[in-house]
């Protein structure tokens, strides 16, 4: 089933044409690959789903509803949440507050019960303070929950990063570029992660530059250039795709 | 074992020194003379401030510049509701305290879509304008820069109440604030808060609406400034706007620098110390503007997590190399 | 009728001294992100080297004129390199480098308001009482020589900045410090002489205004509070677009205050702020970014 599902989205940045009739269908329950050069519009493509950035034109639908006129911060509720390709934590928070932070969209505690101390508020936090620890502990971070987030390794931060996109229990995460700047080492640990959240029911759509970990990964493979969508398929599909190779190896000819 | 944050052990000692000032604090007036307990009066006065201003500022991450018109809005409502309605103190200062939290839950609809800088410079100006509107445009109900007496609060049998009374009232309210700001800052709200303060983008990709939080820090802010207000015009007894001038805005943040922005202590002791200070020196309002320059230059470049901050910090720092050179040894 | 005209011309002449203050404060900020709170006060140290040189001193206007730049140049240099660089080197959040231009802001005030016993500064006209004659209009020769003085200044730094190679590296500085830095111009330099320039551009204003709006030492928060406003009406980002911002802002406050009500001036002020960032927030002829 189509979870999302995204109809001619056009973005231009002042005469840049970051997205240009970019169209794709994310079904439910898989993983799937967002790839292309740098500057083809995949962290663009990401923000205007998420509402970070108003697209121009076209529509986007989640689980079957409308989602690209909500303003951004409504986005959460839905089931959407995301990471980001420069790690953006809260970096004077601590651990634990900073993946206590994804489930402030899922809970409902405001000032009014905060100040008089309603029961079921202080239920809630105690709720989240549980859920915190489970996810952390999940990720093997335990002994880094009262750190400030900002002292973090910075592999570390990625998988702290990770779990505020968790603890909403999302239908759907996008991770921008989550193996970048990690070694072999954490990277394998990431692409456990990644999996187990799939056998979880949670459709991943991810940025990424290694192709290795791609072609492991991905279930579908979406390929963007200069803002275009260029081709769409298996793993394979796209591994033989010659305008797919021409984008890439063209490009290394140019450097070289 | 964490490095960083409290263990039971730090939240025990913190318990006992906080019992020990509020001990000191409830038994203050039995020996003080009542130029001290006036001292210690303005300065609770000023801690309530600037536990206002730490709301916005140290949790949002805004400087206001405006909360000395928070201040005059709560002042001038106890003032003009017993001037003209002849309304007793206990009812009007929680009219005053809703009134400038209304006034500022409407400006800030505007106010809110603005950030950094211009914010800073929007509350600056609203602030002006409630302090020109004071002195010169509603003049004619205001009293102007003449001011408006207020008559001294009575007990039933017609005699004068004490300072004590105020004394107790402003105390109550230091740890009425002191309270609300802590579990606001331990709650999801006070989360979002600091996360606005330290990741706007982050914080709205995460269910964070910006401006509905930066509302409520505004207007909590305004109602304890409000507070503050109502308890000053009745201490002093008059009212004028000279205590809501440009002056006095600056003043606030001032106190919450020296003090350490963020910090409920910080506020507390900046509040304080810098309401004191003018009383302390004579001849004080001649260098007072270069004297509070000078204060405020030193505290950015050489403390700039404010007084109890630094303290903080040395406390953290020196109890970390103490676990390190522990866990060593084991 | 003739009222009208002396409320346009002390509108036009209030306004382009904010508009001074807003460019030589965009200046600043455009080479080194810096928001001066001390803006005003420099403004105001050249009304007073003014006052005290000229007008008691019995200087020449023309050796006072170069006082006037120069101390409030020295000024913006004590604050720009011993308060604003070094906290910018530490990365601290911007909000803290604004409340360090306004501790110097207050440490100037302070020193000269000590001096002064924060009274008004007695300050006379310059150039003599009789008016100029214009066709119908008549205006204080201080009129015009302040729409004159703001002309040939504004034509001097439009000049500075976009045709002189001294321009060229602190517009570099300003847009792409690391690059600039790599190219091997000294950033730290470079935008201390933009502090100067713009101190220059503001003492001169704040000397040229000193007789006709009442002048002290705490005139400089109320002076940048508006000189900001103009730059952000203007067009915030762009220095020449503070002096149309600071003309509309001027004509709208002494109209307002001449004709309507003169107790709400600063309503009127706040209610413009609001207008303009919530309806175009990029000013009259900025940009969006």
């Amino acid at each position: 089933m189509s979870l999302l599902r995204i109809d001619s989205v056009y973005k231009n940045f002042g005469g840049l044409q970051a997205l240009f009739d970019v169209s794709m269908n994310l079904e439910e329950g898989s993983i799937s690959a967002l790839i292309g050069p740098n500057g083809s519009g995949k962290t663009t493509l990401f923000n205007v789903i998420t509402k970070i950035i108003p697209h121009d034109s076209g529509e986007i639908f989640f689980a079957g509803e409308r989602i690209d006129q909500l303003p951004a911060y409504l986005i959460p509720a839905r089931g959407i949440a995301r990471t980001f390709q420069i790690v953006s934590l809260f970096r004077e928070s601590l651990v634990w507050e900073n993946v206590a932070s994804g489930a402030f969209s899922k809970t409902r505690a405001g000032i009014l019960s905060i100040l008089f101390r309603i029961p079921r508020m202080r239920a809630e936090e105690r709720r989240i303070k549980e859920r915190t620890m489970e996810i952390i502990r999940y990720l093997g971070i335990e002994q880094l929950a009262e750190r400030p987030a900002g002292m973090l390794p910075f592999g570390q931060q990625r998988l702290v990063e990770l779990g505020r996109a968790l603890i909403s229990e999302p239908n759907m995460v996008l991770l921008d570029e989550p193996f970048s700047g990690l070694n072999p080492h954490e990277s394998e640990i990431l692409q456990e992660k990644v999996l187990e959240i799939r056998n979880q029911g949670i459709t991943v759509l991810f940025v990424e530059h290694e192709m290795k970990t791609v072609m492991k990964l991905a279930d579908r493979i979406t390929v963007l250039n200069f803002g275009q969508k260029i081709a769409e398929g298996s793993p394979d599909e796209i591994r033989n795709n010659p305008q797919v190779i021409e984008v890439y190896l063209g490009k290394e000819t140019e450097i070289v | 074992m964490s490095e960083k944050g409290f263990n039971y052990k730090d939240r025990a000692r913190v318990v006992v020194v906080v019992c020990f000032i509020f001990l000191i604090a409830l038994l203050f007036p039995l020996f003080s003379s009542p130029q001290v307990m006036n001292l210690a009066i303005l300065g609770l006065i000023g801690a309530i401030l600037t536990l206002g201003l730490n709301v916005f500022f140290g949790y949002c991450g805004q400087i206001n510049f405006g909360a000395a018109g928070f201040f005059a809005l709560g002042g001038y409502g106890v003032a003009l509701l017993e001037e003209y309605l002849k309304i007793p103190f206990i009812i009007s200062l929680p009219l005053a305290v809703i009134f400038s939290g209304i006034v500022v839950s409407l400006v800030s609809l505007f106010l809110v879509r603005l950030r950094g800088h211009s914010l800073a410079l929007g509350t600056l100006a609203f602030s002006l304008a409630v302090y020109t509107s004071v002195a010169r445009g509603f003049k004619n109900v205001t009293g102007g820069e003449d001011g408006i007496n207020l008559k001294p609060l009575l007990l039933f049998d017609g005699s004068p109440v004490g300072e004590w009374f105020f004394y107790y009232l402003a105390l109550a309210t230091v740890v009425a604030c002191c309270w609300l700001s802590w579990t606001l800052r331990k709650s999801r709200v006070g989360r979002a808060m600091t996360e606005i303060a330290q990741n706007e983008l982050a914080a709205l990709s995460f269910g964070v609406n910006i401006s509905k939080y930066l509302r409520l820090g505004l207007i909590l802010n305004s109602l304890m400034a409000g507070v503050a207000g109502g308890i000053f015009v009745k201490w002093i007894g008059w009212i004028s706007p000279e205590y809501f001038g440009l002056m006095p805005n600056i003043i606030i943040v001032l106190a919450l620098v020296v003090g350490g922005v963020g910090s409920i202590a910080g506020a507390v002791v900046g509040g304080i110390f810098i309401y004191i200070l003018p009383q302390l020196m004579i001849r004080f309002a001649e260098i007072s503007v270069l004297t509070y320059g000078v204060i405020l230059c030193l505290s950015l470049l050489f403390l700039p997590r404010g007084i109890v901050g630094e303290i903080f910090n040395l406390y953290y720092t020196h109890r970390t190399k103490l676990n390190v050179s522990q866990s060593e040894g084991e | 009728m003739e009222i009208f005209i002396i409320t346009l011309v002390g509108g036009l002449c209030t306004g382009v001294l904010y508009g001074l203050v807003g460019l030589g404060f965009m200046a600043i900020y455009n080479a080194s992100k810096v928001i001066n709170f001390s803006q005003g006060a420099l403004a105001m140290m050249g009304g007073f080297t003014g006052y005290l040189l000229v007008f008691n001193g019995k200087l020449p206007a023309v050796l006072g004129i170069v006082l006037v730049a120069a101390i409030p140049m020295v000024c913006a240099l004590g604050i720009g390199r011993f308060l604003a660089e070094p906290l910018v080197r530490r990365n601290v959040p911007p909000t803290t480098i604004m409340l360090a231009t306004l501790g110097g802001a207050l440490i100037l005030e302070g020193v000269i308001g000590l001096y002064t016993n924060f009274s008004w500064f007695k300050t006379s006209l310059v150039f003599g009482a009789r008016p100029v004659v214009w066709g119908m209009i008549r205006i204080s020769p201080q009129y015009a020589a302040i729409l004159i003085a703001t002309a040939v200044l504004c034509i001097s730094y439009w000049f500075l900045l976009n045709k002189t190679k001294m321009g060229l590296k602190i517009r570099a500085v300003g847009t792409g410090p690391y690059m600039a830095a790599l190219l091997g111009i000294k950033l730290t330099r470079m935008r201390m002489l933009a502090w100067c320039i713009s101190a220059g551009i503001t003492g001169i204003a704040g000397f040229l205004i000193a007789p006709l709006m009442l002048s002290s030492a705490l005139m400089g928060l109320p002076v940048v509070v508006n000189g900001f406003i103009a730059a952000i009406i203007g067009g915030f980002g762009k220095p020449m677009a503070a002096i149309l911002g600071g003309i509309v802002l001027g004509l709208m406050i002494q109209f307002f205050t001449g004709y309507i009500s003169s107790g709400f001036g600063e309503v009127l002020v706040f209610i413009a702020l609001i207008l303009v960032l919530a309806f175009r927030p990029q000013g009259i002829i900025g940009e969006l970014e």
